[in-house]
């Protein structure tokens, strides 16, 4: 594919535009990721935050063409280096998997198969995508190993997932998933389901082969602590639509949405002394349940009757952020005398 | 906790026993089951009469030393005909069970995984055949193409492949939408290299489970033949007939009809405990 290598900076590498996923809901049919739209450019690295349910996981596995059972895009255009990926075959998607896109998924007992051993699982896509013999893929898998931290690589390929710990199978997923050098990893929360230590292990390495390797990062979560360690962006989702987006650091200082500011402000901080953390009140609602108006309005302390009514599209409030709260303003302003700078 | 690479290395493969030992029914159906395939094997060595012989002279004899178990109607040593009838009964029934095996594997996997009308119509296919009671179309479907081994294949292999094609089938809806998956979909592998690679191996342990009851089964179903004149043809040693025919001395020579029937059962009893000693041990961790 030609267009692959374009490797232009200013190219997005991965475009969303408009896009909109139904999911089945009783007889019919939802809306759960909803006029999404988002770029992750060559070698940069993006967060999509949100809590869970608000699409996150669902906008990924849309653009890889894997959705569920029932689940479909009904509108929007997904566009990788420059070729359309709705528009493709199975047979070329078979080849943007693995190749362009690859993915780190977020529980690794259950995204490793239980019964192939586990360099098979990281050979076997080499084997596919690179055209290796059986040999050569076993030894770029066991380099690969090698290269995730694993030590004793060699003997390592021949065990079972459930004869190694968390965060060895999760450098295992991660070996998977790199071993055919994708240009964009997508990462669903692969850190969640460690303990912390091994958290930070994950993280670390993840930095490092964004940083060697050239590769853009999609990396899905909620946890706002590891979107700073790891991403220059972010897109912040709710509800199945991105209500903030804009660099990491801008949003983490003067964020443009009251739910950006509520998620900031319900992280604990161990400097500042706090007799308790806030919380966004309520709760987020289902795909069936989606309000009119602003998304976030039932949980927001800004808005008032402008909010129920009508729709809120980003719109760039500074160059590079971007906010779909007309009250960015006000937001912007709590922010500063309340936020302690990170 | 201690520190990351303690951890990392300490970790580092313990040699552990093999997994096919750490079941002790497996260990007891497959000591059981090594005996009677070593007698089967080695009839010839343990006993010096041949199986079909007739000895009209020596008719109905009880056990002796000559004849360990005595002799039959005709004048055969009971004992060389157990062991010759075990090569006919086990060689018959493993090979009864190997076709509606790959057959019924392969069916019920693509059925699961494709889904759709594929599934759709192959279920129906298996319903028609469920419909009819087992021993009613096997000993229907044998009585058309004539008593022999090669009916009995045939029929056995008409039947009970439904049964591994629903095992199947309903494992592999189940696996298919586990993450490991739709993480080598991601991968680019093929839908074939998913399906018999990463999917099957998880699915198939429950079919080989599956299949020690069903040797058991078929055991049964070609004792079954034998008594009612369908199975394999005299004068072959067979388990089936040997009780057929010593049914009418039953009253006179117990043993003639009793001792094939309590091999019959202990053959099915090591199969049965291989199978759930498998079932344990292949489970998947």
């Amino acid at each position: 594919m030609a267009s692959m290598n374009n490797d232009d900076g200013n190219e997005p590498l991965l475009e969303v535009r408009d896009l909109d996923v139904e999911v089945p809901s009783g007889r019919g049919h939802v809306l759960a990721v909803d006029d999404l739209s988002f770029a992750v450019r060559s070698r940069e690295s993006v967060g999509l935050v949100g809590e869970s349910g608000s699409g996150k996981s669902l906008t990924l596995r849309a653009i890889l063409g894997l959705l569920p059972p029932r689940t479909r895009i009904v509108r929007g255009q997904v566009s990788f280096s420059g070729t359309d990926l709705r528009a493709m075959g199975k047979r070329e998607m078979c080849k943007v998997r693995g190749r362009g896109i690859g993915m780190v998924f977020q529980e690794p007992m259950t995204a490793l198969n239980p019964v192939v051993r586990v360099g098979e699982q990281i050979s076997d896509a080499a084997r596919r995508s690179l055209k290796l013999s059986h040999r050569e893929a076993r030894s770029h898998a066991v380099e690969i190993m090698k290269h995730m931290g694993i030590p004793d690589a060699e003997s390592r390929y021949d065990v079972y997932p459930h004869e190694l710990s968390g965060g060895l199978r999760q450098r295992i997923m991660i070996a998977a998933a790199l071993v055919s050098r994708p240009r964009l990893l997508f990462c669903d929360e692969p850190t969640t389901a460690l303990d912390v230590t091994i958290q930070d292990q994950i993280i670390k390495l993840l930095r490092h082969l964004r940083d060697e390797t050239a590769m853009s990062l999609v990396y899905v979560t909620h946890d706002l602590a590891v979107v700073t360690q790891l991403c220059e962006r972010i897109e912040v989702m709710y509800a199945g639509r991105i209500l903030e987006s804009g660099a990491t650091e801008e949003i983490f200082q003067r964020p443009r949405h009251p739910y950006t500011l509520g998620l900031l402000k319900s992280v604990p901080r161990i400097e500042v002394p706090q007799a308790s953390l806030s919380a966004i009140p309520g709760s987020a609602p289902t795909p069936s349940s989606r309000p009119s108006g602003c998304p976030f309005h039932p949980r927001c302390h800004f808005g008032g009757p402008e909010c129920w009514q009508g729709a809120f599209p980003l719109r760039m409030v500074q160059p590079g952020h971007a906010s779909a709260c007309i009250h960015d303003d006000r937001c912007a302003d709590e922010a500063t005398r309340e936020l302690v700078i990170l | 906790m201690s520190t990351v690479t303690e951890v990392l290395t300490s970790e580092a493969a313990v040699p552990r026993r093999p997994r096919l030992l750490r079941s002790r029914t497996l260990l007891a159906g497959a000591a059981l089951l090594a005996v009677i395939v070593a007698l089967a094997i080695l009839a010839p060595l343990l006993t010096r009469y041949n199986p079909i012989q007739q000895d009209l002279t020596h008719i109905l004899l009880n056990p002796s030393r000559q004849h360990p178990l005595g002799t039959d109607e005709l004048g055969r040593d009971v004992w060389s005909r157990l062991l010759y009838g075990a090569r006919t009964d086990l060689r018959v029934a493993f090979v009864a069970v190997l076709f509606p095996f790959c057959i019924g594997t392969f069916v019920g996997a693509i059925s699961g995984y494709v889904e759709g009308w594929v599934d759709f119509s192959i279920m129906r296919l298996v319903e028609v055949v469920v419909a009819f009671p087992f021993y009613v179309l096997v000993i229907a479907l044998v009585f058309a193409m004539g008593p022999g081994t090669r009916s009995i294949y045939l029929a056995i292999t008409i039947v009970s492949w439904v049964s591994y094609t629903r095992i199947v089938r309903a494992e592999t809806l189940v696996a298919k939408r586990q993450e490991y998956v739709l993480a080598a979909r991601v991968g680019g592998l093929s839908h074939a290299r998913i399906l018999f690679r990463h999917i099957l191996p998880n699915v198939i342990t429950q079919c080989i489970v599956f299949a020690m009851s069903d040797i058991v089964l078929d055991i049964l179903a070609i004792v079954t033949l034998g008594y009612l004149g369908l199975g394999v043809p005299p004068p072959t040693p067979d388990w089936g007939n040997m009780i057929a025919s010593g049914q009418q001395f039953l009253t006179t020579h117990w043993q003639l009809s009793t001792i094939p029937g309590v091999v019959v059962v202990i053959t099915g009893l090591a199969l049965m405990l291989v199978g759930d000693g498998l079932a344990e041990v292949l489970r998947p961790e």
